[in-house]
């Protein structure tokens, strides 16, 4: 009971509430700018929660990922540009309900699915975590080798336009993680005679760099981009009659959203489209979809949020990301000095119910923003992008150097930019990459651990079931979208 | 970097019309071969350690793992357009059309505000960039553009320098609050 107590004892604290809420404000502000997206709020705030303390400040950054992922709503209701990726689906309805004068309505709908989607994925979470965490208690090295390999190999079916080329960004960023010294031999790899890289890449400045800098450059080429916006007086909290004809459709996506966002490396834009196209095919109005029914929007909103929820299990369960968002939350984990995995909830259990806190009190305090501040919300998509970018621009010089102080973390994040950007134009995606940095230490000491567990032989690993069933399922992503592929062309053939 | 044939790509619906090889594809491809390559000679370059220290993964073991990995999938992408035009992607929407001047002259900017942000100090690089990229991003309201780059830089490095105790360094000039 104790670790319960004092988790949630964060929530009593006055400064926790206002770092919490805080957390909350930027996130639904930034989820609802277009362009703006809570990875990046989380890669910018990340060096300035260093001088915070651990847990109030990951409680921060997870209340954030919370907001962030509802914000979105806002703008792909009132302006048809979803302000973050996992609200496309919700435009599709949403906008034209508040085409037809209902903004309010739509809104309103919005809110409470994200709220339920959100409260129940978190009883998922609060349960499947550390029970999660004890079954990966009993994982050996070799276990968690092929653990963190079909985490990688996630990345084949991770948003983005192509497979491959998430693959091969994850495949970078585990490489990055090599850079430095090598733990056990002392090594100098790929360092480059640069005595700062000795003790390897840091991460705020890449993340910074991928995930702001990146965006800036590509945002320079849309500044003459007009958008009507429709206005929102209120929020309309949907009756209690319309909630009870929605009932399994808001339950249906918050299961699917949850199990989504656990799958490692699967985030709130998958959930939302399966959300959207499952609320259609169990619809007995199918034709409504696209118009602005009900379903279109809780659907996708109920399952977008579930998945934040869902993503935390197997990031802290596991140390392995739900998602792009939680790969930075993992980050700032591993930066405060904690090491994600199974003992870290085993040693300090408190940890996983402040988290769970926080998220709580983030769902419920977007409730009440949404109602008193939608308006507010929509107001800041008004910002001139011109204004809006120097500002962030500005952050990221500070989040660079603050880090540690040093310049070299400037360029750093300027580089990690302009790579960022080249890679967005050719598909490759910058969550893949971060992914893969995370990723990377753990799998090269768990892979030099089981080789000399095996004595060089990497088949002997192979004996393991559970290594066996991960293999196997690392096996049947990579292979997926040649196999779908395949079938689609049948379907096709059959069809002719 | 520079681009190449941004232009030339056909859309979508004329994708098999690239033929077997996406020439934009290719182009990357070849890039990131050679910088795989450029690596791996790197890795044969790392000190060796005795067998028995090293407990026979040599340093140099894994990150060639990868970059073999990597190096596979690499040689893979000029002939994945073939995969992603029949799931209906369209691979090129981004780079269809030239680099926006206006993104490479943003870049340029990034680069020497970034080049001169050691010998400006923090709050001078902040005021240079809400100073000039606005305008550089065609804002033409002179006095909301002296508001913001006067209040703006100002704010933030009162609210982190004072609250959050990070550090800001007053460059070669001395200026810093």
């Amino acid at each position: 009971m104790d670790p319960i107590i004092q988790g949630f004892s964060l929530l009593l604290e006055l400064d926790n509430i206002i770092l919490i809420t805080l957390g909350v404000l930027i996130g639904v502000m930034v989820g609802a700018l277009p362009g703006l997206s809570s990875p990046m709020a989380i890669a910018l705030l990340t060096p300035f929660t260093l001088s915070l303390e651990p847990i109030p400040a990951i409680a921060m950054l997870a209340a954030l990922y919370c907001a962030g992922t509802f914000g979105g709503s806002i703008t792909a209701i009132l302006i048809n540009a979803p302000g973050a990726p996992p609200s496309v689906a919700t435009a599709l309805d949403g906008y034209p309900m508040a085409k037809r004068g209902e903004a309010g309505r739509a809104l309103g709908l919005a809110t409470v699915a994200s709220v339920c989607g959100g409260v129940i994925s978190l009883f998922v979470f609060i349960v499947a975590a550390p029970t999660l965490a004890a079954i990966a208690l009993q994982f050996r090295p070799p276990e968690y080798f092929a653990l963190a390999v079909f985490a990688l190999s996630m990345l084949a079916a991770m948003t983005g336009k192509s497979s491959l080329r998430n693959l091969i960004a994850g495949g970078v960023g585990v490489l990055l993680a090599t850079i430095g010294i090598h733990l056990t031999t002392g090594v100098e790899r790929f360092t480059f005679n640069v005595p700062e890289l000795d003790e390897g890449i840091s991460f705020v400045p890449v993340l910074i760099g991928l995930f702001a800098m990146g965006e800036l450059l590509s945002q320079s080429s849309t500044l003459n981009k007009v958008v009507e916006q429709i206005q929102a007086k209120t929020m309309k909290l949907p009756t209690w009659a319309e909630l009870k004809s929605l009932r399994n459709c808001i339950l249906r996506s918050s299961g699917i959203g949850t199990f989504i966002g656990i799958l490692p490396a699967e985030g709130s834009t998958v959930a939302a489209i399966v959300g959207y196209n499952e609320a259609k095919r169990f619809s007995s109005k199918k034709e409504e979809f696209g118009t602005g029914t009900p379903e279109g929007i809780v659907g996708p909103e109920a399952a977008n949020n579930a998945a934040a929820g869902g993503a935390m299990v197997p990031t802290l369960a596991l140390g392995i990301p739900g998602s792009g968002s939680t790969a930075l939350i993992l980050a700032a984990l591993i930066m405060h000095g904690f090491r994600p995995g199974p003992y870290l909830l085993n040693e300090t259990p408190e940890f996983l119910y402040a988290i769970f806190g926080a998220m709580l009190f983030a769902n419920f305090a977007f409730l009440a923003i949404g109602l008193v501040g939608a308006k507010f919300f929509s107001l800041v998509t008004l910002v001139p992008k011109q204004l809006l970018w120097p500002s962030v621009f500005t952050f990221a010089v500070i989040g660079a150097y603050s880090s540690s102080s040093s310049f070299v973390d400037v360029y750093v994040m300027l580089i990690a930019g302009l790579i960022g950007f080249f890679m967005n134009r050719h598909g490759f995606g910058a969550a893949p990459l971060v992914m893969g940095l995370i990723l990377g230490k753990l799998v090269e000491e768990s892979f030099s651990q089981s080789m000399i567990i095996y004595d060089n032989d990497f088949l002997a690993m192979i004996e393991s079931p559970i290594v066996l069933f991960f293999f196997a399922l690392t096996l049947l992503n990579l292979s997926a979208p040649f196999w779908t592929g395949f079938k689609n062309r049948k379907k096709q053939n059959a069809a002719a | 970097m520079t681009e190449q044939q941004p232009a030339s790509s056909p859309p979508l619906s004329d994708a098999r019309a690239i033929g077997l090889v996406h020439p934009v594809d290719l182009v990357v491809s070849l890039i990131i071969l050679s910088g795989v390559a450029f690596l791996f000679y790197e890795t044969t370059q790392f000190d060796e350690v005795s067998p028995i220290f090293a407990q026979n993964i040599q340093p140099s073991m894994y990150p060639q793992i990868v970059l073999t990995v990597i190096a596979i999938f690499a040689s893979l992408m000029p002939f994945e357009h073939l995969l992603l035009a029949k799931k209906g992607t369209d691979i090129d929407k981004e780079r269809r059309h030239a680099i926006h001047p206006l993104t490479l002259t943003t870049m340029a900017f990034l680069v020497a505000v970034v080049a001169a942000a050691e010998i400006l100090g923090m709050l001078l690089t902040m005021i240079v960039i809400c100073l000039l990229m606005p305008r550089l991003w065609g804002l033409r309201k002179l006095t909301h553009i002296l508001v913001f780059a006067t209040v703006f830089p100002v704010t933030v490095a009162l609210v982190f320098s004072k609250l959050l105790s990070v550090y800001f360094d007053a460059g070669i000039f001395g200026i810093a609050l």
